[in-house]
């Protein structure tokens, strides 16, 4: 029997939305990885609207569309039982892959309880196990090592976001709408009683921050430090300094990495005119993925970076800070 | 009105990981182990600040795990929590997040559990599915995501703001329930050396596991850990490649995301 | 009970404790406080607050009463962080351990309550310009006079002296009768003719505050002597000999500091394309700093232990503070080496803890008088 697959769809955000084609893009590649299979999107909510149509073309072979007034508000506990509706009617549900939004991240633990199978949140990589079970690659301790843990079936698996692309092309799918049985699950208890603004995000405390850019000598003067909170805005960045320019004032020494400033550990690390003196490398070189930006191509931070651009950094940073921008509009923390 | 406040102690942050032989999952050898801080911590200071504002009368902590995770209970003790319970596992003992959440729900079901807090995830293995699924196993609600807790509204319930990408929520939420703070309370408090000597006459029990499995069926493990994996050491930086700034920064993006996936 | 060497869960909280606070309040400030000899009070404070001043006052007056191998573990740990700091947060059970050991009951309510209810810091002035080791010839002469007395002579290299609120001073009744002379006083900083030199410019340690006390007909009432005339040597000695070990465990925490800053370095620096502490020259090096490191905290512990088991330790704390602190030199020295030219500048960490390691052989007993007084010691044992 052929696979199905089901995803939820998350339609109360932008990123909500994008996070869903993402799982529905891992979805589709797993299910062709194993000679194609059934791809299911639960779309749950209430007045729904014109969502009903627009999700009809994210590309899933079916839609079951739950518009229920117990569902206007997400709760784990409504939607775990309304996703196990749903899984009650699929004829052989093999994996539920769950947005990399905080609907999916949150729903996750609930729903794998509830159906009591396998789950696990945060994948970077899926593959089909023969037995029907799933293989999952997921980040651990901070990104500094991944582990693959397999799930039997039923597996319920959250994706880490911006990890895979949205399916290619989009096709239109049937629409079938699903009603939930009465009574519902549990006390229901909650009510919304404000929606608040998307805040504006300040830049985080720098050992804490996932992402950390550093900036040194390279961007010649206090001056020009714009530039650089630009970008770390873009990222939700902390911002660090090189020794060189908090000694000559630039910056405050709060924000110095390196030996006799902060340690830091982030999961990406961008030096921007810093050079890479051995006490800057102690600070940062255990971050998880480097980025050096210098116009010195023997400079020693290529050495300890991944990946690195040799040029001037005040004609770089700005159209990084765009391109940045474009694929993170508001990243869930 | 009790909470009941979920800690895990985990590796520390600066640890160095090493690969156990089994090639499965990371060696515990040499590793020095703290309270899940900056989570757990944060989750702990919730709670007793919900105690002090009068909202709550009693906090108690709870952990799963080795023997030495009685330090990280201790800690919640000296932090001001009142009481502390452990269940312990032996040498060998693994669970996934669903197969934990259902043993901390047999130990946390027998006594007062208005409010379950949990922190936004462990500092290991960082699934963050512990809370939502302790919910599923009590039977209760649960938040997660949450920011702030307010004591508001009529009796029996509660205020919580909680973070979703369209913007935050004020959600009024009934007891009792399951709450995973994203962030708890600023600055969590350091516990006065006067504080750890008081927390040493505080209770702190000692439960075998067996004795909660004794109330519950085993819990299946269902996630089983295959391989683990630590970067390959550097070996250099690649250089990106370009004609113009725009071709270099959006190169650099691709890569980010796409091959290293840190975007 | 038979020995062991597992710390108990309460010690290794203690030691979290302390480990925390110095690496979240001592250390991002350690390079600056060096660097200006700014006296970094916030972070005194905030030491009071979560109780690691004081660490020697029972608990009967608010204090934590801790064993000495507890505040030995406390120690080390803060010590790890910055030696200058650490000993200004010392420099209080230095001073309240002649009250606690020869105060009355009332005395003792009376000048230890305070420093538990309220961030307060007290000096031990003994030593003087004139002689630092050779204690029983203090010339500060203390003048009967109906129910006080008046004192007057010079104190130096007193820590702490520029914030405390409290002295206890050592002075002489009569010169003439020279240990047997030498007395205790509880002086507070407000009484008239107490005046105080300036700050000295210290070559290391200097987050902590040091500087002269003069005292010039300082009036003291009969109430702040503690112990009888004549009694003071015997209480001076006893309170060093209490306070010795925790200057060897200081000593550690900066040895220890300087070990770990070099290992780190010789793993990370690479020389004829291997890292240098794959190198015998460094690995040598390495494998006598860690023997030195071991043998001064076994050394320190046992002379806590000792003195917790109410053991006379005065051979076992001289040994410790001895070795400790010219291992610590010897540490520091070679981490310097180790990091070669980068050791040498301000911008890295180990010359600074050369230079607060050098203050451990001096302070509470110059390592030379250290060594007279384990000869001493060990050779009664023949006689």
């Amino acid at each position: 029997m052929s696979p199905t697959a089901l995803v939820l769809a998350d339609p109360r955000s932008p990123l909500g939305i994008r996070a869903t084609l993402e799982a529905l893009g891992a979805a589709e590649v797993l299910l062709a990885h194993h000679g194609g299979g059934k791809l299911v999107l639960g779309l749950l909510g209430h007045s729904l609207g014109a969502l009903r149509e627009t999700a009809a073309g994210w590309g899933a072979d079916e839609v079951l569309l739950l518009d229920d007034a117990r569902l206007a508000v997400f709760q784990a506990e409504t939607y775990a039982w309304a996703a196990e509706t749903i899984v009650k009617r699929l004829s052989s549900p093999t994996v539920v892959v769950l947005p990399g939004s905080t609907l999916g991240r949150e729903l996750v633990g609930r729903l794998s309880a509830r159906l009591r199978g396998g789950g696990t949140s945060e994948a970077l990589e899926l593959d089909l196990e023969d037995t029907g079970g799933i293989r999952v690659r997921r980040p651990l301790f901070g990104g500094k090592a991944s582990e693959t843990v397999s799930l039997p079936a039923p597996a319920v698996v959250s994706l880490r976001a911006n990890a895979f692309a949205p399916p290619e092309p989009p096709r239109p799918s049937r629409v079938v709408p699903v009603l939930l049985p009465d009574p519902g699950a549990g006390s229901a208890g909650a009510h919304l009683l404000e929606r608040l603004p998307v805040p504006v995000s300040d830049t985080p405390p720098l050992t804490q921050a996932p992402v950390v850019v550093s900036g040194g000598r390279g961007l010649h003067g206090p001056e020009n430090w714009p530039l650089l909170e630009d970008l770390a805005r873009a990222l939700g960045a902390g911002l660090g300094a090189s020794r060189a320019v908090v000694d000559a004032g630039w910056r405050p020494a709060s924000e110095q990495v390196g030996q006799t400033g902060s340690s830091v550990s982030p999961q990406l690390y961008v030096a921007v005119g810093i050079s890479g003196a051995i006490q800057h490398l102690v600070g940062m070189s255990s971050s998880r993925c480097i980025v050096a930006i210098n116009t010195d191509p023997s400079a020693p931070i290529f050495k300890v970076a991944d990946y690195g651009i040799v040029g001037d950094a005040l004609v770089l940073l700005p159209p990084l800070t765009e391109a940045v921008r474009r694929v993170r509009a508001g990243v869930v923390p | 009105m009790e909470a009941v406040v979920c800690i895990k102690p985990v590796p520390e942050a600066d640890s160095r990981l090493r690969v156990a032989p089994s090639g499965a999952t990371y060696d515990p050898e040499g590793l020095r182990y703290t309270l899940n801080s900056t989570y757990d911590e944060a989750a702990v200071e919730e709670a007793l600040r919900l105690r002090e504002a009068g909202a709550i009368e009693k906090v108690h902590v709870v952990s799963l795990g080795p023997a030495r995770a009685e330090e990280g209970v201790r800690y919640a003790l000296a932090m001001g929590a009142d009481d502390g319970l452990l269940l312990e596992t032996g040498p060998g003992d693994a669970f996934d997040p669903g197969a934990t959440a259902n043993l901390l729900a047999g130990a946390i079901q027998t006594g007062p559990h208005d409010l379950v807090l949990v922190g936004r995830r462990a500092g290991d293995d960082e699934t963050g599915m512990v809370g939502s699924a302790l919910g599923e196993h009590l039977g209760i609600p649960s938040f997660a995501f949450v920011t702030g807790i307010s004591v508001e509204g009529p009796s029996g319930s509660l205020r919580l703001r909680r973070f979703t990408e369209a913007g935050e929520e004020v959600l009024s939420v009934s007891l009792p329930v399951v709450v995973s703070l994203l962030k708890g309370a600023q600055d969590p408090r350091t516990p006065t050396l006067p504080n750890i000597l008081k927390a040493r006459r505080k209770p702190l029990v000692h439960q075998p596991l067996s004795e909660v499995l004794a109330r519950l069926p085993a819990p299946p493990v269902r996630s089983l850990p295959v391989r683990f994996d630590l970067p390959a050491p550097r070996t250099g930086a690649r250089l990106v490649e370009y004609q113009n700034p725009s071709e270099a920064a959006e190169k650099l993006v691709r890569l980010l995301r796409e091959e290293a996936k840190v975007l | 009970m038979p020995i062991s060497f597992d710390l108990t869960p309460e010690q290794r909280e203690l030691q979290g404790l302390a480990s925390k606070f110095a690496r979240e309040e001592m250390t991002p400030r350690a390079a600056e406080c060096d660097r200006t000899g700014r006296f970094p009070e916030e972070v005194y404070r905030r030491a009071w607050e979560l109780g690691l001043m004081n660490l020697n006052v029972p608990a009967e007056y608010g204090g934590s009463g801790l064993p000495l191998l507890d505040q030995c573990l406390i120690t080390e740990e803060l010590a790890s962080a910055c030696g200058g700091m650490t000993t200004s947060i010392l420099a209080n059970c230095l001073a309240l351990q002649p009250i606690n050991l020869g105060g009355s009951p009332e005395q003792r309510e009376r000048f230890l309550k305070p420093f538990c209810s309220e961030y307060r810091l007290a000096s031990f002035a003994l030593t003087e310009p004139g002689g630092g080791s050779d204690a029983g010839a203090l010339k500060t002469r203390a003048i009967r006079e109906g129910d006080s007395y008046l004192l007057t002579g010079q104190k130096c290299f007193i820590t702490n002296a520029p914030q405390a609120s409290l002295y206890t001073v050592f002075a002489t009744v009569d010169p003439e009768k020279k240990h047997a002379g030498i007395t205790a006083f509880v002086v507070p900083r407000e009484t008239p003719g107490v005046s105080l030199g300036r700050e000295e410019d210290k070559l290391g340690q200097r987050a902590s505050s040091t500087a002269t006390v003069t005292l010039e007909r300082a009036r003291v009432p009969l109430q702040n002597r503690l112990g009888g005339e004549g009694e003071g040597f015997k209480l001076a000695m006893a309170t060093l000999d209490s306070t010795r070990t925790p200057i060897g465990a200081l000593a550690v925490g900066i040895a220890r500091a300087a070990l770990e800053h070099a290992s780190r370095y010789a793993l990370q620096r690479s020389s004829f394309g291997v890292p240098i502490a794959q190198h015998q020259a460094i690995a040598t090096k390495l494998g006598t700093m860690v023997q030195e490191l071991e043998a001064s905290r076994l050394l320190t512990w046992l002379s806590a232990w000792m003195v917790d088991q109410g053991k006379r330790a005065t051979l076992e704390s001289s040994v410790a503070k001895c070795y400790a602190s010219d291992s610590a030199m010897h540490i520091c020295d070679e981490a310097i080496q180790i990091f070669g030219g980068y050791g040498y500048m301000r911008d890295y960490p180990v010359e600074k803890l050369l230079r607060d390691a050098k203050l451990c052989q001096i302070y509470e007993g110059a390592n030379e008088i250290q060594r007279l007084v384990i000869a001493r010691e060990y050779l009664r044992r023949f006689s």
